[in-house]
């Protein structure tokens, strides 16, 4: 169902969201000695309570609104457990949730990491007013981004203006873009 | 390409906040549940965003939410556009996104064969 790393991040950007964070944390980073992909996201949300998180970390859990809080969550499980790696979910009502993902990289079934780009520009510039902050590293690209730093150039201007949306593909794009040996 | 250039941007737009400030008269919701997803949510959020990069739409926001309940449909969208009925999309492409901007958002003429539902 989620077939690529840029989507898993996707749902747990989305569960964040849902859970009412204000600020959101994403990271990606490839450890190429430790053979090792690793990404989490962490927000400041509402958490949950041991039993539901059991229950969403198992897929058991089906809410009964309308979101569809959680239903990625044991298929990263099972995708990051089968490319021999780990994963696990830390949260405290009140607190927040911090969901952590590990593949071993050179695993034959580690997903791709698909459209980084894309996924990393639309959560800097459909989060609203939250704080989100971007941190990826893998095969010589790095990107730090983070609204709170941008906010400060961008003053008054919202992260959802035409021309820093221009800015921010390309500015993105530009360091997504494998460098040459 | 440095944050800097963020600065021109500032610049500029504050010359003409008047525009830019107030409320978006235009919010595309997009339904980025776990089925929205792998259905290709992602990729329209993308293509509106770059529409309204590229038409300049300054008075346009692009906004996600969690699942929506009509998993059948997905990818979703609703337009919200002031003091209008919301228009919901079902089944949506990055094409289809596209379309939508051009037609609804910059027209004004919603693009009926993609409407799933309009509510008050």
């Amino acid at each position: 169902m989620l077939e690529s790393i840029d989507l898993h991040l996707q749902d747990l950007f989305q569960n964040a969201l849902s859970a009412g964070a204000n600020s959101i944390r994403v990271r990606l980073e490839c450890d190429e000695q430790r053979d090792q992909l690793s990404l989490s996201v962490e927000d400041d949300g509402k958490g949950m309570s041991a039993e539901h998180m059991e229950a969403v970390r198992r897929g058991y859990y089906s809410s009964k609104s309308e979101d569809s809080i959680g239903l990625g969550i044991p298929l990263l499980r099972f995708a990051a457990e089968h490319c021999d790696g780990a994963f696990s979910i830390v949260s405290e009502p009140g607190r927040g949730t911090t969901v952590t993902a590990t593949f071993r990289q050179s695993h034959v079934d580690v997903p791709p990491l698909g459209d980084l780009a894309s996924t990393f520009l639309s959560m800097l510039v459909t989060g609203e007013a939250r704080h989100v902050s971007i941190t990826y590293c893998c095969r010589d690209q790095v990107l730090n981004l983070d609204t709170d730093a941008l906010a400060e150039w961008l003053g008054s201007v919202p992260l959802s203006d035409p021309e820093v949306i221009r800015f921010l593909q390309d500015y993105i794009g530009e360091r997504l873009a494998r460098r040459k040996e | 390409m440095k944050l800097e250039d963020l600065r021109k941007i500032r610049e500029r737009a504050e010359k003409d906040i008047s525009l830019r400030r107030g409320d978006a008269r235009v919010n595309v919701v997009i339904g980025m549940g776990t089925s929205g997803i792998a259905a290709g949510a992602r990729n329209v959020m993308s293509a509106f965003l770059d529409e309204i990069g590229k038409r300049d739409l300054a008075d346009t926001i692009v906004t996600q939410t969690g699942g929506r309940g009509l998993a059948s449909s997905e990818p979703i969208v609703e337009l919200h556009i002031k003091n209008e009925p919301v228009v919901v999309y079902g089944e949506m492409t990055d094409d289809k996104a596209r379309r939508v901007v051009a037609e609804h958002i910059v027209n004004g003429s919603p693009v009926s064969e993609y409407v799933i539902e309009v509510r008050d």
